[in-house]
């Protein structure tokens, strides 16, 4: 414990310029937000101000990622992982030890900020943070997504520039990963399950690959376990078990088995609402839809349809499922 | 005794460069050890495999009776190393660098690390980016050296300094060379001769040999042979004896296996006409220039050349 805080401290005297910037950045960002949301028509008239604020927030939010990218990779190649001329690697460091200095790090330059500015905006506004504990820590695990990924390339980066290169590398493979089955197979979907098996594989691998570099320093290891996130990401996606699981899960109502609910067709609304289909090489076809059979006090929720249509001819063609949202 | 350090059979080979090749090498504890040889040669990676920098392809070493594989964290509390390819946290003042070491060994001899701190003229408040190499290099010997480690292995620790700060480093070197045991590569022979209570000589990764450096300086000698009429070089002559050459009537030649007793015997029956036979020391420079000219193939073979556990035994 006491070489974790003695690596910790001596970190934070020495990117103190680097935690400072950030966390300026972080308040700079929950100020502009609130502003805008007090601005909002619940809360009073329209404040013309926030016209401006909220432009920069939304480019606040890019800086607030850069900073975490800076600070993040410069604590972290502060004692790189890569090479064989570290000062550090001769020197009595645990590396149980180097990784939980560099944990606790970020979790306090990084995670404290983030969730102490959530929980005073939720104050502020009147409600009580402990009631909103799951969204916090869902907030948390958001933040994850960044910083994990950022803390895998930079354990297998041997400098700041080539852990940039890596990272533009990274995000582009792991766009292709996430958009070719999408491509490949016919009709988009929110796919829930895909997303969040890819999220796991995400965690999991990019956790994997942090250890084991802390633990044995066998950089090619570790970054076959990077290179290895987008394949797997690719394979889920063209496996797609939502699919899988919606056939499984909604089955086509049968005689025994009817829906929960009719849609009938419901030529009457046409002339309420206009719809035009601006995609390139689509063709729209408007469905207008009156559902019924909805027991009282029940609700539903329209998040994705699937259509078959049958020509005159006999030719049967049938969607995939497609998102409502 | 244990030796402080030993390898097996130890390799490492970098696709298909073979940069040590079977290493078998005993350092005795207490000794100032110098793994000499030319660039290239595989010292800095026989030595980066003994402090498990870089893993070995095949073989085995111990460090101070650790498998080299698990020399890790605390393992080196009585372990310093100093290279001259070692980074330094650049972004400390050399008394925070020291300040910050202190904290991880729990032999820190604070006024060991004044001493040193005095000896080698530190300017504690300094920056170490913004040092010269020769003071960096102070500032590394004084973090290695201010815990007394039983082992200190110092990779090309002068190169490139000036004579000045390279005597300062060795004078506070030897200051502590009676509680440790120290090994450092060169391929300067004539920093380390002063010195150095062994040697080791390592070129295309094989350790041509090892041993005592008075038993080394004791067994060569520049041979030369004065005889009374101008003769040819003889052939046959023994694998022991290096670079032979003839000029009129004198032949020289480096004796490699010299005996004070046997060998002035041996070459009087062997030139019995000579007129005049000298035996001159030699420099360990003159020593492994010999070497280096000569056939290695008959160095190593040379019957009187010992290997490092016989050196050590």
């Amino acid at each position: 414990m006491k070489q974790i805080l003695h690596i910790f401290a001596k970190d934070t005297r020495r990117f103190l310029p680097e935690i400072l910037i950030t966390l300026t950045m972080v308040i700079a960002w929950i100020s502009i937000y609130r502003h805008i949301w007090l601005s909002f028509p619940w809360h009073g008239p329209f404040d013309a101000w926030s016209v401006s604020g909220t432009w920069v927030f939304v480019d606040l939010s890019p800086l607030i990622l850069l900073g975490w990218w800076l600070l993040i990779s410069r604590v972290l190649l502060a004692e790189r992982l890569v090479g064989d001329t570290q000062f550090w690697i001769t020197r009595p460091y645990e590396w149980k030890s180097l990784l939980a200095a560099k944990a606790i790090f970020i979790a306090v330059y990084v995670y404290l900020p983030i969730l102490a500015v959530h929980c005073i905006g939720i104050a502020v506004e009147g409600f009580h943070p402990q009631l909103y504990i799951p969204g916090l820590l869902y907030q948390l695990l958001l933040v994850t997504a960044v910083v994990l990924p950022l803390a895998a390339i930079a354990s297998i980066s041997s400098n700041f520039v080539r852990m940039t290169l890596t990272l533009l590398g990274a995000a582009f493979c792991l766009a292709i990963a996430a958009e070719l089955p999408a491509s490949l197979i016919a009709g988009r979907i929110a796919r829930p399950i895909n997303i969040e098996i890819s999220d796991v594989i995400l965690f999991l691998f990019c956790g994997a690959a942090v250890i084991m570099q802390y633990a044995l320093r066998k950089t090619w290891c570790s970054r076959l376990l990077l290179i290895a996130i987008p394949a797997l990401i690719c394979t889920v996606g063209f496996i797609d078990p939502d699919r899988l699981l919606m056939n499984y899960n909604y089955p086509l109502p049968t005689h025994d088995a009817p829906a929960p609910v009719q849609y009938s067709s419901n030529p009457d609304a046409a002339s309420a609402t206009t719809y035009s289909m601006r995609v390139a090489n689509h063709v729209g076809i408007r469905f207008l839809l009156r559902v019924s059979g909805i027991e009282d006090g029940s609700g539903i929720e329209d998040n994705a349809a699937r259509v078959s249509i049958e020509a005159p001819d006999g030719f049967r063609w049938t969607s995939s499922w497609q998102s409502q949202s | 005794m244990k030796p402080a350090i030993r390898t097996e059979a130890l390799s490492k080979k970098f696709g298909r460069t073979i940069a040590v090749d079977s290493l078998n090498l005993a350092v005795p504890e207490g000794a100032i050890y110098a793994l000499v040889g030319p660039n290239g040669a595989g010292k800095t990676t026989a030595i980066k495999m003994l402090m498990n920098i870089i893993h070995p392809s095949a073989g085995a070493t111990e460090v101070l009776g650790i498998d080299s594989h698990r020399l890790t964290g605390k393992a080196f509390n009585r372990i310093g190393y100093v290279s001259e390819n070692q980074e330094l946290p650049e972004g400390m003042t050399a008394g925070e660098m020291l300040s910050y070491f202190r904290a991880f060994y729990p032999t820190w001899d604070l006024a060991l690390e004044r001493q040193l701190v005095r000896q080698f003229d530190l300017p504690l408040d300094r920056k170490l980016r913004h040092l010269s190499r020769g003071m960096k290099m102070k500032a590394a010997f004084a973090s290695s050296l201010a815990y007394r480690p039983s082992l200190i292995v110092l990779d090309e620790p002068f190169s490139g300094l000036d004579p000045l700060v390279r005597d300062e480093l060795i004078e506070g070197l030897i200051e502590l060379a009676s509680e440790t045991t120290i090994l450092l590569s060169s391929h300067d022979l004539a920093e380390i001769e002063s010195f150095s209570s062994h040697v080791g000589y390592l070129e295309q990764g094989r350790l041509l040999f090892s041993e005592e450096m008075s038993v080394l300086a004791g067994r060569f000698r520049e041979v030369t042979v004065t005889l009374s009429s101008p003769s040819p070089l003889p052939a046959n002559l023994p694998a022991a004896w290096l670079q032979p050459q003839t000029a009129d009537c004198v032949l020289r030649f480096v004796h490699s296996g010299f005996n004070e007793q046997s060998s002035p015997r041996e070459l009087a029956e062997r030139f019995p006409s000579a007129r005049d036979i000298a035996f001159d020391p030699m420099s360990l420079r003159s020593i492994f220039l010999a070497i280096a000219k000569s056939g290695r193939n008959r160095t190593t073979s040379a019957p009187d050349s010992v290997n490092a556990k016989e050196a050590v035994a």
